[in-house]
């Protein structure tokens, strides 16, 4: 039963609580509760239900300055701001709530204004002598004077959970600067504080920060004995947010220490622990400014390293195999998640397929980047295959960007050398397990700098991969539906582009002869030509009839913020939500659409995150595949390959079409370079 | 007249009605317009970009002074020429690389690009000379964005040095510089035909019959804007 719902009941039973500022401030210790344990949308829930009780009490303003910092919290900096703007006028709430205002100033880039407002709040707190809020805005200043001063009006302070929770992140601040005996102080404090009052919950960040301390000293014994204590207290207050944390710290002190099977459950715990408040924690991290992959990528990374680490010729068993790539598989289904800022692909998870099950003559290719080494693992019809490769992260990022750069520099072939090297690298062990099932499509589940690169560029010496082998990529695997498309139907076909220069962007000429071509192929297609290619026609459109084929020849930007990927439409831009959208239309009738083309889009070299963008946006508008292009360059190869691929799309796959035309452009000699053919991507279902 | 009728003959010859050929050849030299006799016939198209329909209105667009195929020279140092259609400062990159392409033996930037105006690439300046039957391609960018060479706006094309055709070596001595681009040009030697008509054009801009004979050239090969160009030039 939740914890609100037993205050409510014990509130409803209990005899002399008729009151409803007790009522409120119930609801508002269960919300305080709910924040320290991670859950920030209960607390939400039970700030607002407070407030409602405690409307026209004295109560009622810091209900008001708690509810917008727990808005601050869950990163809806929107709702936050009237709240806190309202609670700082009001002198009993000004000191906190100025104090969250400098906070979202802060996160919203404006410092000069946060630090003011901080200085204000600290000022504030000292008159009233709030050392707790203090603390809070010394911490946010990051000044060394007010974090000094915070260290002895903390001293000072009654032991309670609150005055705890201050001394744990102010030592954290102090151990940043290099100030550990003050941070050991401050820690030991804490710790014994919260043991003294059975405090389960400050105990085990109590422990786990001091854990943190020993384990920067080298001290491994001391830091694992903390580190485990604050495990248990976590465990004890059922502290999911806390758990993970410190089971991770353990895992890693372990592996440090060679205990790599003790490591491997600790990290197994670590990540359904976090499991249970990834969307809490997401939206956190967003409120702060950080990617999940940077800040909690590691941990799934770090697992799959312990599944898939083997001594010389010793193998991993397929069940360690397995499992690996499905911890991979959890972190770019968040990370998806958190790029398109939408839970709705998590939902997509739920229809996992038995990827064991691969199709004859394909080859899924699942590369695991690591700090160290890149595992590749193979799934083959015959089953899956690990292969161990020497190519470290910032190696392989450095070849990977330059490959990328100089693909796109169409005067030289300076791109040769990454190429060869490149499949020297990541290709070429591979070989000998394609040629033994007859493979001819390779399903590549790309990760960080590789999902900027097409593996179709790489040369094997006499020529380039994609002369040997189709290609197709996806996002992830449990993401795509490798079934064959039944029976092929009157193809619906919806084509729209632009050919002028709108809102300053250049024209696309040849996308008029893409048009045209396509004009050919698809007798009945309709189609929504410049001035007529505006979000309403098209909506219109894709309300009215079951498409299977939308073609976009527009410019398409893809960026690492995903607010500011867009398609280009006649007099506006579409956004990725505005896309999805407009495509969900279709989704009322029995099967989404096949294919989404979008043939001249473009990510900037490096970025990766922006390459994700690209890759998930078949799963985003709901369709079952996209072929879009890495980078664009406005000529006619472009129109003439588009043509070609879809000329061939009756007979073949929608990989083999893709292969096919790049062979043709490929075969003409002026444009063998492949910053003409190279950049197009078939993304998700490639059959 | 016969000179007006023998031009539109050549005009037509130039947008592929008919094959320029030997007797297109012959008639042209008899009214002193150049004909262009392709060294192959149905050569594959080698010649990229050059055609202003790709280009953004901002920017300048970029043509390359080259048949459709791959072009001959009999020089180790040809002059290569390329036609710029309006001032830019935005960075205009040369470039030429040998068969394998994979370090550059010529990269440079020129800048503040003039137009429109014809520009040369001068292989002895840059110590690079063209070793015989390799095909080279030389390409001129103009680069908005050096990090994301996507969109350059590009134009090239390929040059392949041959030994001298008979008939030249046979009758270059006591012929004159045009006499000479003529004959070129009926062997099928675009780069020095080109070249020795423009090396005229430098010294002598305004002649009208210097500019045509190139115009003519570049018309042959389907270039018409850089034709109007030395047309309106002479003017």
């Amino acid at each position: 039963m939740s914890l609100l719902r037993f205050l409510a009941l014990a509130l409803l039973c209990g005899p002399a609580l008729a009151d409803s500022q007790d009522e409120a401030r119930a609801l508002a210790e269960a919300a305080a509760q709910y924040q320290a344990l991670g859950f920030r949308h209960k607390a939400i829930e039970a700030l607002e239900a407070s407030l409602d009780k405690a409307k026209g009490s004295p109560l009622e303003i810091s209900i008001r300055g708690a509810l917008g910092q727990a808005y601050l919290r869950a990163g809806d900096a929107a709702k936050a701001k009237p709240l806190l703007e309202e609670a700082s006028k009001h002198p009993s709430a000004a000191a906190a709530a100025l104090n969250d205002l400098g906070r979202l100033h802060a996160l919203e880039g404006r410092r000069e204004q946060a630090l003011a407002l901080f200085a204000e709040s600290a000022r504030l707190a000292r008159e009233s002598g709030a050392a707790l809020v203090f603390a809070a805005a010394a911490l946010n200043a990051a000044e060394p004077k007010l974090l000094e001063e915070a260290v002895g009006r903390l001293a000072a302070v009654p032991d309670s959970r609150e005055a705890d929770f201050a001394r744990v992140r102010l030592a954290q601040a102090w151990r940043e600067r290099g100030g550990l005996e003050q941070s050991y102080r401050l820690l030991e404090r804490a710790l014994r504080s919260s043991e003294a009052r059975a405090d389960w919950l400050a105990l085990s960040y109590a422990a786990g920060h001091l854990g943190v301390l020993y384990s920067q000293e080298g001290r491994n014994e001391e830091a694992l004995a903390l580190t485990r204590r604050a495990v248990f207290a976590a465990q004890q207050a059922q502290a999911d947010e806390s758990l993970y944390r410190w089971s991770w710290q353990a895992a890693r002190l372990l592996a440090r220490t060679g205990e790599h099977e003790a490591a491997l459950a600790a990290y197994r715990r670590a990540l359904a622990s976090l499991q249970a408040v990834r969307q809490d924690l997401i939206a956190e991290l967003r409120a702060e400014g950080q990617s999940w992959r940077g800040a909690v990528g590691p941990l799934f990374l770090e697992l799959a390293d312990q599944l898939l680490r083997r001594g010389p010729g010793a193998s991993v068993p397929q069940a360690r195999l397995v499992e690996a790539r499905n911890v991979v598989e959890q972190l770019k289904a968040v990370e998806l998640e958190d790029y398109f800022q939408d839970e709705c692909v998590a939902a997509q998870l739920a229809r996992t397929q038995d990827i064991d099950r691969v199709e004859p003559r394909t080859a899924v290719l699942y590369p695991i980047v690591l700090p160290d080494r890149l595992e590749m693992l193979v799934s083959l019809p015959g089953g899956m295959r690990q292969l161990t490769l020497p190519l470290p992260a910032d190696k392989l990022t450095a070849e990977a960007h330059g490959f990328r750069r100089m693909l796109e520099k169409r005067t030289t072939n300076q791109f040769m050398p990454y190429a060869r090297r490149l499949y020297a690298a990541l290709f070429a062990p591979v070989e000998p397990l394609l040629a033994a099932e007859g493979v001819e499509t390779v399903v590549f589940i790309p990760d960080g700098p590789l999902r900027g690169i097409p593996v179709g560029a790489l040369y094997d010496g006499k020529g380039f991969l994609v002369e040997r082998f189709a290609f197709a990529t996806a996002p992830g695997l449990t993401l795509v539906e490798p079934q064959a498309l039944g029976a092929r139907k009157e193809l619906q076909v919806l084509v729209t582009g632009l050919t002028e220069s709108v809102q300053n962007f250049p024209a696309l000429p040849f996308v008029r002869d893409e048009l045209s071509g396509l004009q050919t192929l698809f007798a009945g297609a309709q189609f929504l030509r410049d001035r007529e290619f505006r979000v309403p026609s098209f909506e219109r459109e894709l309300r009215g009839r079951d498409y299977s084929i939308v073609h976009i020849a527009s410019h398409g930007e893809f960026d690492s913020d995903p607010k500011k990927s867009f398609l280009l439409t006649y007099d506006g831009r579409l956004s990725m939500d505005a896309l999805e959208r407009v495509m969900k239309l279709a989704r009322f009738r029995d099967d989404p659409v096949e294919l989404l083309t979008l043939s001249a889009c473009r990510t900037a070299a490096g970025d990766d995150r922006a390459s994700l963008g690209l890759a998930g946006v078949a799963v985003k508008a709901g369709a079952r595949s996209a072929l879009a292009t890495l980078w664009y360059v406005n000529d006619q190869a472009s129109s003439l390959l588009v043509a070609d691929f879809y000329r061939r799309l009756a007979a073949t796959s929608k990989a083999k079409a893709l292969q096919q035309a790049q062979r043709e452009v490929l075969g003409d000699a002026r444009f063998r370079h492949p910053g003409y053919w190279a950049p197009f991507l078939l993304i998700g279902n490639w059959l | 007249m016969i000179r007006i009728a023998v031009f539109a003959a050549l005009c037509m010859a130039g947008t592929g009605f008919f094959p320029a050929n030997e007797a297109n050849a012959q008639a042209a030299s008899s009214a002193g317009v150049p004909a262009y006799t392709p060294p192959q016939r149905g050569a594959p198209a080698r010649r990229v970009g050059g055609s202003s329909r790709g280009a953004d209105d901002a920017l300048p667009s970029v043509m390359l002074l080259v048949p459709d195929h791959v072009g001959l020279t009999t020089a180790e140092q040809p002059a290569l020429y390329w036609y710029l259609s309006k001032p830019t400062s935005v960075r205009v990159e040369v470039t030429l690389i040998d068969d394998k392409g994979e370090t550059p033996l010529i990269e440079y930037a020129v800048p503040n690009a003039s137009g429109p105006a014809v520009h040369r690439i001068d292989l002895a300046a840059h110590k690079v000379a063209l070793k015989p039957g390799v095909e080279y391609q030389w390409s001129i960018a103009v680069v908005p964005n050096p990090n994301e060479r996507s969109g350059d706006v590009m134009a090239g094309g390929v040059v392949k040095r041959v030994g001298v055709p008979q008939k030249i070596a046979a009758q270059r001595a006591g012929a004159s510089k045009q006499e000479l681009a003529r004959l070129y040009a009926a062997e099928g030697i675009w780069y020095d035909a080109i070249a020795l008509y423009s090396e005229l054009i430098e010294q002598q801009p305004k002649d009208r019959a210097l500019r045509e004979s190139r115009a003519a050239l570049l018309e042959q090969v389907g270039l018409k804007d850089v034709a109007a160009y030395d047309r309106k030039a002479a003017q």
